[in-house]
């Protein structure tokens, strides 16, 4: 028969049009294909034949048929994962104050010569040179 | 005087209504439907806007995901996958 168990065909319509396949089952005027494809149930309107038969059992697992495909030298591609990258968490540290200085006194310091500096700029740049 | 571009019906017109009076836009006009190359029948799964829009889409939703997709209509692509079979 033209679509018997273990048929290479290759699928017309849909989304997985140009993909080979292989008759795994049958199921009231419908197909079970796998191979290529998702395994799913199909109408043979969609399939196209080719002159290729494996021999596999009825209703034979996804690995055994892909193990059958490579025997005959047929195209195999199998999904790859993407490996996720384990990022580190970040580590929390606690804030210490400075040995033997206050905060209040670095705050003072900070702010007298802050002042100084600008005063002094500001002189440069106002005053024209005779 | 009205300007020469607006006369010539290049841009299209669009009116909004606002809450006293209409207001009167003009835009620019979208690309005509996309078509199959072996039939010229209207493709379905592909969208007419302008080029500001389009860049922004992603590409699944532009043509639809099968081998041909956004250049022949499904049942050209049958007649081709089974020539290339035959053959």
């Amino acid at each position: 028969m033209l679509f018997d168990i273990g048929r290479v065909c290759m699928k017309i319509s849909g989304r997985e049009a140009g993909k080979t396949c292989v008759i795994v089952d049958k199921k009231n005027n419908f197909l079970i294909i796998d191979g290529n494809v998702k395994r799913r149930a199909c109408n043979p309107k969609h399939l196209e034949p080719l002159d290729i038969v494996l021999k596999i059992k009825k209703g034979a697992t996804t690995s055994e048929v892909k193990s059958a495909m490579k025997k005959e030298k047929l195209e195999v591609k199998d999904k790859k994962k993407k490996e996720k990258k384990k990022l580190e968490k970040p580590v929390k540290k606690r804030k210490t104050k400075k040995s033997g200085v206050n905060k209040k006194e670095e705050k003072s310091t900070q702010k007298k010569t802050s002042k100084k500096s600008t005063r002094k700029n500001d002189k440069k740049t106002t005053k024209p040179k005779k | 005087m009205t300007q020469k571009h607006i006369i010539s019906r290049k841009l299209r017109r669009v009116f909004i209504k606002g809450p006293k009076k209409v207001k009167m836009v003009f835009k620019k006009r979208k690309h005509s439907k996309q078509k199959c190359g072996n039939c010229g029948k209207h493709l379905g799964g592909t969208i007419r806007e302008r080029p500001y829009k389009m860049r922004t889409t992603a590409k699944t939703k532009k043509r639809p995901t099968r081998k041909f997709g956004g250049v022949l209509c499904p049942e050209c692509t049958k007649k081709e996958l089974k020539k290339r079979i035959r053959s």
